[in-house]
């Protein structure tokens, strides 16, 4: 669905933000995008979206170079930035300028999400606070019906309640057809929901890009663990709930995944992590 | 997926038309206000007076045609003139209003159309408005000055000015050279526009003179480099010994003849130009602003 090959960019000369990076999309996914702060991550997205012009390698979406924008393209793929600038005018008079540029929209799904999200839709975009433009944002990219949605800190500046309702309708609006790529700091709004994860570092480009059922099955997180176990543990995390731990997965049980341990083993024992999730492909490929 | 014609599609283009204007209406109608109360007291301190001055000689026979209409057709033409300026810098601003932000850029190339339908949208609704804003504002004015100077001075008659008819340059070879002048002006600020979204009309202001420098420049140091001073250069061009000098004196009559069309190609093809360079650079606008 979306391909990324070979990727350089760079905004300045002798600064290079990405080099050499590939990733590969797949279509009924929601893929996580993590990484420190100031690695790239929204300027991936906007690549993606492709509203910055690559300096070599290419980024093809259904076949379609991104930075060409087609209308084709376009019309099939939206992005929720981070900041919004949105008009002054009203909802439904948003609704109707924008909605005619999507051929899938569906006015039913997007009165769903705001109901979900309790939001009325009479109100003027200019009276609503962050989150609820956020939220109503949010609603709007999932009623189009676009096959990949980019969303850039969806849940920065959404309350409480929001976040889970945020969940719910992620949950409602998957379908196979649908992929769905988010960069956030805030992992626990999202874990859940998550099906890949790419991890980005300064350093190495591209950590980790793995399906969580594949990392749950080839690593094992503690929420409480042991001082042996943490001798062998990729990295530990103290706290005063105790020591939390991710281990190599010698037991075969899965256990939930833990994003923030996840992070910080792939950050801190990238090495040795990228060794045993290889290790294990090779075991795997290994013929009877 | 399904290849479609994508360069251009007129359902697009009306849609976009659609998204400006419900978007933006309500500052149109501020602009089209703010554009007529500026006028309008502009002219109402430079009639006030001249009414007043006139006192009760207003009505003699002479001094009606030599004074009293002329100074009322003076103050049209400045408020055409005034009000058609107004308009055009108000139409280069909003030109650049959709992308001068990170936030507004991302939801103008976010929107599904061509970048060419993006920018023919964004120049109709700039010709759109020149056209609908400046003549509509003019007669706004015009009424408001009528009623206004009736209330003010009830013995004077005051009367409607013909706004199709003011006479602004006698000569009319000069004033068929109005057209193109004015949009090969215009063009500069559009592709002005497109390149300094964030202060149009300064930018393009201040960059005018800075052309005019470096083409001076330029030509100062090709004419060196060429004959070796400036006297040489006027000499060469005296004895037409240059091939581009023998060519314009042998059709020298020709040229005279038809300066008014060669004028009005050249312009139509620098407002072409501009024009050109002007799509290409909004074609490949991304997020960052290059030249802020």
């Amino acid at each position: 669905m979306l391909e990324i090959s070979n990727l350089t960019f760079s905004y300045k000369p002798h600064h290079l933000l990405f080099s050499d990076f590939s990733l590969l999309l797949e279509k009924g996914k929601v893929c996580g995008l993590l990484g420190p702060n100031g690695v790239g991550k929204s300027t991936l997205l906007y690549l993606i979206c492709g509203l910055l012009p690559i300096k070599k390698g290419t980024i093809s979406y259904k076949g379609m170079k991104t930075f060409n924008r087609q209308p084709e393209m376009l019309n099939d793929m939206f992005l929720v930035p981070e900041e919004l600038e949105l008009p002054k005018i009203s909802m439904k008079r948003f609704v109707s300028i924008h909605s005619p540029f999507y051929p899938k929209f569906s006015a039913e799904e997007l009165q769903k999400a705001l109901t979900l999200f309790e939001i009325d839709p009479q109100h003027k975009l200019s009276d609503l606070s962050m989150g609820q433009k956020k939220k109503f944002y949010i609603s709007f990219a999932m009623a189009t019906g676009v096959s990949l949605i980019v969303m850039d800190e969806p849940t920065n500046g959404i309350d409480i309640p929001g976040k889970s309702q945020f969940r719910q309708l992620l949950a409602q609006n998957m379908s196979e057809e649908r992929s769905i790529l988010i960069s956030t700091h805030q992992v626990a709004d999202i874990d859940k929901m998550l099906d890949q994860i790419v991890i980005l570092s300064e350093k190495e480009g591209l950590l980790l890009n793995e399906s969580v059922g594949r990392l749950c099955q080839k690593l094992q997180f503690l929420p409480e663990g042991t001082e042996e176990e943490a001798k062998d543990a990729l990295y530990v995390q103290n706290s005063i709930a105790g020591r939390s731990m991710v281990l190599p997965n010698n037991t075969g049980d899965e256990s939930e995944l833990n994003i923030e341990l996840l992070f910080g083993a792939a950050l801190h024992n990238a090495e040795r992590l990228r060794l045993l999730l290889q290790k294990n492909e090779s075991e795997i490929n290994k013929p009877e | 997926m399904e290849k479609h014609f994508s360069f251009f599609k007129f359902s697009r283009f009306l849609l976009l038309l659609r998204k400006d204007f419900m978007e933006n209406y309500r500052r149109y109608i501020w602009q089209f206000l703010f554009l007529t109360l500026f006028v309008l007291v502009a002219n109402w301190m430079r009639l006030r007076f001249i009414y007043t001055d006139v006192g009760q000689d207003w009505n003699s026979a002479d001094f009606y045609p030599n004074y009293f209409q002329s100074a009322t057709t003076d103050a049209v033409i400045n408020n055409a003139a005034l009000t058609l300026a107004i308009v055009t810098m108000l139409g280069i601003f909003d030109l650049s209003s959709s992308f001068n932000t990170k936030g507004r850029r991302i939801q103008l190339l976010m929107c599904p159309a061509t970048s060419f339908e993006k920018f023919i949208s964004n120049l109709t609704l700039l010709f759109g408005k020149i056209l609908v804003l400046f003549p509509l504002a003019l007669l706004f004015e015009e009424l408001i000055r009528v009623v206004l100077l009736s209330l003010f001075f009830p013995a004077k008659y005051i009367f409607f000015a013909n706004l199709c008819g003011p006479v602004v340059v006698s000569d009319p070879d000069l004033l068929s050279l109005g057209n193109p002048i004015g949009i090969a002006i215009l063009s500069f600020f559009i592709l002005g526009g497109i390149i300094w979204p964030n202060r149009p009309v300064v930018y393009t202001v201040l960059f005018a003179p800075a052309i005019a420098v470096v083409t001076f420049f330029v030509g100062y140091v090709f004419v060196i480099l060429c004959f070796g001073d400036i006297g040489s250069f006027a000499q060469a061009a005296e004895t037409r010994s240059n091939f581009f000098f023998d060519l314009f004196h042998q059709h020298e009559n020709w040229i005279q003849a038809h300066w008014i069309s060669l004028w009005t190609c050249f312009l139509y093809l620098v407002s072409l130009t501009n024009v050109t360079l002007a799509y290409f650079r909004f074609k490949e606008m991304d997020i960052n602003n290059r030249f802020k």
